[in-house]
Order: structure tokens, then sequence, then C-alpha cells
């Protein structure tokens, strides 16, 4: 029963933000100077009044705004997500191989970075002080303040222009049919932005996680356990791991949000088609449905983030279980 | 304990399971033909290695290319996305008419053509073996299609003066028109033919056409793909395959650097970047940069969207002729442009129907000086700026911060303009903005076609106020009379006679001489960074859209390898 009112709690607040920010998107493009007539048919083009009217008819723009954004929500309930203005296609045919595109760059990312910075910071937290916190600590904080774009652009210099070990952008190689492109070919495109993009979360899981080690490690049962001859590999084992892992993975799920944020200027950069330059596409030409469609999986991607922080948190401890 | 841990097994292993899956699904269309890429690999491999060897050995004749030419393809292979205007047409598909480098008109489907006197019936007399690039062969009803449908989209080429398409046999089609339409030389060359039954609204994707190449393959925002169209009627073109890649100018320039790419389109500030193997090709264009002065006062009234119309300080001739003298042009093409590029009088400069007598000699500070006092433009309180009944001589200008050189024009601009005690204040701004006030401020502007018709659009009163047409409401009879002559005209000859007389005719013109509806400044080179060994064959005057001008005739390029870096 309990449980049952936490899902219905849960799928209640994830259904009201996405109604809200739904509103909040459709006001935002609603007022953007865009014009998306103008950006359809392109700057220097004769255009007389009644094609305008005639496109304003065809998409529904001009029709009162409640109105708009009333058809539009009916739609998207029974699951027609309407048709994008630039691409002509159905919405969620480009969300879904975007997505595709996206989540494979996202989901490595978020797993390097989680990995790499769990390590560092119990590293870290056990050489506390030492040279080795030392520079595990400059090198976060060093990560936590460069800006993606620029990083990638580093990357890129390095990597693609000076060593020439990885392609410049784009998801498949240069010239080659899609039909033609093998699974390594998708790797080796993958691997800068993924570099790119994992280094902006790895800082905020490693100095979390040094710090809540470092607090273990100080408490009474590391003593005892210390007492009792365990050594230091044991002691983490048996004792760090799972009370350090809880705010990692907290933090972890809850980071979506900034994974989301960074792919865009990661998928920029690299010309890599994903999510992230097709939201900016929609924005700029004003591609309404396109645009609203995007922000909506993006919510539901960071919504679930999130929740499934909540729920693991709640299985990994006992103490935050009673709560639930 | 154990049950928990148990758990957390479980949920990492559904995690772990989701991604590969995941990750699965978007490699899945790639794995069954895995066989086939890496044969692919293996001779890219090989190519890699010919490459490396080639100065030991045999010169290599490439005959596949890459090239950068912007993020996104112009027009987008679809006529009715505006695929034609800018010099486009004949890589995928054919045209009735074509133009040659020095922009004489020929035939290309239609061998050859008559108008009549009086310019209302045009006869083409068809080609029988232009073919599209699934084999089917082209017919005056693609031709009737293209350009009805066209007709009827109206959005982008304006076929309103279009009669009637009689086709009298399988070779002959006749145009009846409902006015003689001197322009309607230049649509021809522009607008494709397009297969009949196969047009829809996904033609952009598979854009069948009778060109040199046909497209293959295009990821929006990665790439495109072409190939020589087997079933092409002419001679083939050297480089059997090119790929555009779509990276922006920053990308493009590591993409040459590190040996991606054979060629790139690049702005002013890139062109002395050295690449090895590397040379600079430049390219004259019409491509003219200015700014539009709009000529009525303030209170005139509303464009038909109910923009605000006319300037006060822009309106005074005295103030445009000033500016028009005044300026220096040369020092913008020296450091704006790192002198990659000329300066420009008119939007038709270098063209057949351009008055050469346009050009007049610039920097006159002194003589725009007295301009303007003869104008009633005195600095009576001596803060540097003229006055004239109590109006000061400033207005602002508009220009677009995401266009770096239209900025950089815009800031000198505004800095020259203070000798001639005129403060122009600079407003950054995009072209959502700028849409509603030009009409009423000047911004900087830009043109240059191969083609007279945006002359007539931009000093044209009916079309005042609509899209980017006349912008600064120029409404002047005698330009006017002109200009409808030369629309009128029979020849593209006697066309271009009132052309000329519409810019200058020893007394009034829409040109600098006379009532300077705009002040154009300079015309851009179009540079680009490729292979020293590239041959573009014979290039026309480039136009406005750096993107294609190159392009338009890469079914004609070859591959010099004794070439040299200069």
């Amino acid at each position: 029963m309990e449980k049952l009112k936490y899902v219905i709690y849960k799928l209640t607040r994830g259904i009201t933000l996405l109604i809200g920010l739904s509103i909040l998107t459709f006001i935002m493009m609603h007022n953007s100077p865009i014009d998306p007539i103008t950006a359809y048919v392109g700057g220097d083009v004769n255009i007389s009044l009644e094609q305008r009217a005639a496109l304003e008819a065809y998409w529904g723009i001009d029709k009162h705004p409640v109105e708009q954004y009333l058809t539009w929500l009916k739609n998207i309930v029974r699951g027609d997500m309407g048709t994008s203005k630039v691409h002509r296609r159905p919405v969620s045919d480009i969300i879904q191989e975007k997505f595709l595109a996206s989540f494979a760059l996202m989901g490595l990312s978020w797993i390097l970075s989680g990995s790499i910075g769990f390590c560092m910071g119990i590293i870290a937290a056990i050489k506390k002080g030492k040279v080795t916190d030392k520079i595990i600590k400059w090198i976060s904080y060093i990560q936590a303040s460069v800006p993606t774009f620029w990083l990638g652009l580093l990357l890129l210099i390095i990597f693609s222009v000076w060593l020439e070990w990885f392609p410049i952008g784009i998801s498949v190689p240069i010239g080659v049919a899609s039909s033609d492109v093998t699974l390594m070919d998708r790797i080796h495109h993958l691997i800068l932005p993924v570099a790119t993009l994992s280094v902006l979360g790895i800082a905020n899981v490693t100095l979390h996680t040094r710090e809540k080690m470092i607090d273990v490690l100080n408490s009474e049962y590391i003593v005892f356990a210390k007492a009792r001859g365990e050594t230091t590999w044991q002691i983490i084992k048996n004792h760090g791991l799972r009370n350090v892992a809880l705010p990692a993975i907290t933090l972890h799920f809850a980071y979506f949000g900034e994974l989301f944020g960074g792919s865009v200027l990661a998928e920029q950069v690299f010309s890599y088609p994903g999510l992230g330059s097709t939201l900016t596409e929609a924005g700029l030409k004003s591609d309404m449905p396109l645009l609203m469609g995007i922000v909506m999986i993006s919510a539901i991607f960071v919504f679930t983030g999130n929740m499934l922080a909540d729920i693991l948190n709640s299985v990994i401890n006992p103490c935050l279980k009673e709560e639930i | 304990m154990n049950k928990s841990k148990r758990k957390i097994r479980c949920l990492l292993c559904a995690l772990m399971m989701s991604f590969s899956l995941l990750v699965g699904c978007t490699n899945s269309n790639v794995t069954e033909s895995a066989a086939g890429g890496s044969t692919h690999k293996e001779e890219e491999n090989k190519e890699n290695n010919a490459e490396n060897i080639e100065d030991e050995q045999l010169p290599e004749l490439k005959d596949e290319l890459v090239i950068c030419m912007g993020t996104r393809p112009p027009g987008e292979f679809d006529p009715k996305t505006r695929w034609g205007l800018y010099s486009q047409s004949q890589i995928l598909h054919s045209t009735l008419l074509k133009k040659t480098h020095e922009l004489e008109i020929v035939g290309d489907y239609a061998k050859e053509y008559e108008v009549s006197e009086d310019g209302l019936t045009w006869m083409f007399y068809l080609n029988d073996n232009y073919k599209f690039s699934n084999g089917e062969l082209v017919t005056p009803e693609d031709v009737k299609f293209s350009f009805e449908m066209l007709k009827e989209h109206g959005m982008h080429w304006d076929l309103t003066f279009l009669k009637e398409i009689q086709i009298i046999d399988p070779l002959t089609m006749k145009f009846v028109l409902t006015e003689p339409r001197s322009t309607f030389f230049a649509q021809l060359t522009e607008i494709v033919i397009l297969p009949k039954n196969h047009y829809d609204d996904n033609y952009a994707q598979n854009p069948i056409g009778s060109g040199p190449y046909k497209l293959v393959q295009w990821d929006r925002g990665e790439q495109a793909i072409f190939e020589v169209n087997p079933y092409y009627h002419g001679p083939e073109p050297h480089f059997k395959k090119f790929t555009l890649l779509f990276l922006d100018e920053n990308a493009a320039l590591a993409a040459a650097k590190n040996g991606t790419v054979d060629l790139i389109y690049t702005l002013p500030e890139f062109a002395d970047e050295k690449i090895e193997g590397f040379k600079l090709f430049s390219y004259e264009s019409n491509d003219v940069r200015g700014v539009s002065m709009p000529t009525q006062k303030s209170g005139y009234g509303k464009t038909p969207e109910g923009y605000p119309i006319g300037n006060d300080v822009t309106s005074d001739l005295a103030i445009r002729k000033a500016l028009y003298i005044g300026l220096d042009r040369q020092a913008m093409v020296d450091t704006v442009l790192n002198g990659h590029g000329k300066k420009a009088y008119s939007l038709v400069d270098k063209m057949p129907w351009w008055n050469e007598e346009t050009v007049l000699e610039d920097n006159k500070v002194e003589q725009a000086n007295l301009i303007l006092e003869e104008g009633g433009w005195i600095d009576t309180d001596q803060d540097g700026i003229r006055e004239k009944d109590g109006l000061k001589a400033a207005f602002k200008l508009y220009h677009p911060t995401a266009d770096i050189i239209r900025t950089n024009v815009a800031l000198v601009v505004a800095e020259q303009a203070k000798q001639l005690g005129i403060e122009i204040e600079l407003v950054g701004s995009n072209w959502d903005e700028m849409k509603t006030i030009m009409h009423s401020n000047p911004i900087l502007f830009a043109g240059g076609r191969h083609h007279p018709h945006q002359f007539y659009t931009m000093h044209n009163p009916d079309l005042a106020g609509t899209a980017y047409n006349n912008i600064v409401y120029f409404d002047n009879a005698t330009v006017n009379t002109y200009m409808n002559k030369a629309m009128h005209a029979t020849s593209m000859e006697e066309a271009n006679e009132y052309w000329k007389l519409a810019q200058w005719d020893g007394e009034t013109g829409a040109s600098g001489l006379g009532e300077v509806p705009f002040i154009w400044l300079v015309r851009l080179d179009h540079i680009h960074l490729g292979d020293a060994r590239l041959n573009f064959g014979e290039q026309a005057i480039h136009t406005h859209g750096h993107e294609w001008s190159l392009l338009a005739n890469i079914g004609e390029w070859s591959w010099d390898s004794e070439a040299k870096v200069d």
C-alpha cells in the first residue's frame, strides 16, 4: 500500500512537471522574436501575404495560442508528437533516431565519468593529504571549471589535428554509405565526444566520494576494523564501498540534467548528430513541434534519472527504505 | 543483507543490459552489413597507402573529393526550398537553358529556343538524349510539371506571368506569357527539371535529376555523398564521387589541417593559414555588402506587416550622397576583408547590365562635406555632429552580429562617418529584429545575382515592404519606367540597355550618381583553401552565396597532379 502510494505520488509529480514545463516552453517559444515563417522559407524570399496566411493556417499558428497549445496537448496524449517543420518528418521518428545516437554518447560518458570519479575519489581519500590526493584534487578543480566546448576544441586540436588519431567530427566515416559503416567506425567517431563529455562529470563524483570516504575512514567502526587487523583494501571493500556508493549514485543519477546540457555542447563541437544539435536547430528555426518533443523527452529522461537515484538509495540504504 | 546484495546485483545487471541493448540498437543496421564495411575499409587503407607513397611512385590521379562548404546545403536539393537560386542548378539537374562562365545564355535541355517579336511566345526545341539518374528519359511533361508546380507554390519563383505551357510534340514546347519578361531568361537557367513521377514532399532525400551527379546519401548536419549519374548525357566528370561535409568554419579548417578534406571555403581571417599542399583559391564575386538607406521621411506609413517606414535623416539626399563618396572603400577591403575583395559601387557591378558610369572616386571627404553644407547640414553647436533645422545628422545602423564580415563593415562605416560629421550608432542585432526595423533604419545589407531581377525587386515601389524587396521604399518614376521597359524587353541586349539607364540616365537613377537608395561598399572575393592540384575549370563571376558558387561547375573540375603550391 505504501509502495503504491509512493508510485502514484511520483507519477503525479512527473506528469505535473511535464505539463508545467510544456506550458513554459510553449510560452517562451511563442514569445521568441524568431518568426517561424521566415525561419522556414529563408531570408530573401518573395512571399505574399496570402502565402503567409496559407502557411500559418497549414501549421495552425494563426489560431489563439491557448488553442494551439491545447491542440498540441490533445495530440501528444494520443501519442502524436506532430511533424517537424524543418525536417518535414514526424517528430517521433526524428527523436527516436537522434535519441539513440545521443544515448550512446551520454550513456558511455555517464558510466565512464561515474566509475572513474568513484575510483579517483576513493584513492584520494585513502591518500588524504599526500601528493596523490593533492593531484587528484587539483585535477578535479580544473575539470569542474573547464567549459565543455573549450575542452572539446582542445581535444579536437590535439587528437585530430596534431596526432590524427581520431576523426574531426560527425558520427560516421566521410563519404561512406550508411550501409557500409561498421560498429568500429561508429566507436572510433564516438571516442572524442565521449571523452569530452565524461570529463564534465568526473570532478563532481570524485570530490563527493572523497569527502564521504574520509568521513567513513574516521568513523569508529573503521577504527575497530583496523584494530581487528584488516588491511586497507579489506576495510574499503567490507565497510567503505557501500557507504560511499550512496552519495556517488545519488549524485550521478541526479546529474542526468547536466549530462544532457553538456551533450548539447559536445555535439555542437564535434558536429555529432544527436538530440543536442537537433534541439539547437529546432530553437533557432522556431520549429515548435520538434522543440517541444525534445524538451518533453529530455524532461522525462532527467526525471527518470532523479527517480532512479531515489529508488537506488532506498535499496542500498535500509535507513531510507523506511521513509518510502 | 544477502537479499539486498542480490537486489543490487540484479539492478546493476539490468542497467548494463539495457545499455548494451540500446547501444546495440543504434548499430543494428550497421552490423548486418559489417562484411561490406570491412572491404570498404580495406579499400580506404589501400588508398591511404597510395597517398603515402605517391611521392616516390607515379603521380596519383585522384577522382574522389571531400569538400566543406558550410554547415548546411543552401536550398536543400528541392526548388521548393530554393534549390537553384544560388547557382546549384547544374549539379544534380539540367535546366531548359544554362549560362556559360561568361554569363551567356545557351541551350541545355532545350538545344535551341526562339522568342517571338512581342516577347509573349517562347518556343523550345528539346534534346532527346537526357536521362534522369534512375534511367528514365526526361520528357516535356517533366518540364511542364516543374514550372507549373513552382508557379503554384509561388514562394521562391515568381512565375505569375506564365500563362500556358504547351507540348507541341515530344521535342517541342511552347511557353505563353501574359506579358513580355526579359528576366525569364535567368529563371530558365535556374529552374531545374524535376521528374514528374517521382516528385513528392520527400524529394530532398532522393532528388532524382538529370545532371552530372546524383545524390547518394544525405545525413542532415553531417554529410552529403554525391556520385556521377551513370545516365548523364554529357561528358563524364573527372571526379567520380564527392562528399560535402557539413562543418563550421573552425572545424573545417581543422579538418583541412589534418588532411581529412581536400577543399574548404573560408573567411578572410583564415586566408593566410598555411596548410601543407594547399593553396588559396580566390574568385571575384558580385557578392556585395552595403548600407540600405530608407528614402522616405518618417511618418510615411506602415508596411503590410505593420512595421514603420521612413527615416528623417537618411531620407535627406545630401546625407546619402555625402556618405556614398565620402567613405573610403579601399580601407574596408584592406582591413575587413584582409585585401580579399574589391570596391563596390552598385548591386550589379561587372554584370552585362551594369552601368559603368556609376563608378565614382570615393574617399572624397572634402567634397562630401561640401555636399552636406550645401544641403543645410552644419555643425552649429560644435559637437562634431552636423545639424539641420534642429535635427542631428545621426542614425542607427543595424547589423547581424552572427555575421562577422557585416559587423566589421558596419564598424568601419561608423568610424569613417565621423569625419563627415555624421554620427552612426551601431546596433548589433539579428534578422528577426532587423526585419521589423529595416524600413525605418539603415541595415548592413547584401546582394548579388547572375540576373538583373534582384535589381528590379530592390527598387520597385510595387514590391516595397514585402520580404527583403525594396526595403528602403525607393520610388522614382523615371527609374520605374526604365525598369518596366527592361522587364518587357524581348531580348537580353535590349533589356540591358534599360537596366543601365535605370541606374543612371544622365539626370537620375537608382545608383550612387542619382538617388543613392543603397550605399554599396565592398564586393567579397570568395576564398577557398584547397589542394593545389585541384583545377576548377572556368568559373563565372561568383554571386551572393559563397557555398555553391564554386561548386556550380563541379562536373568540369579536374585534377592536375603536376601542379605545385605557388
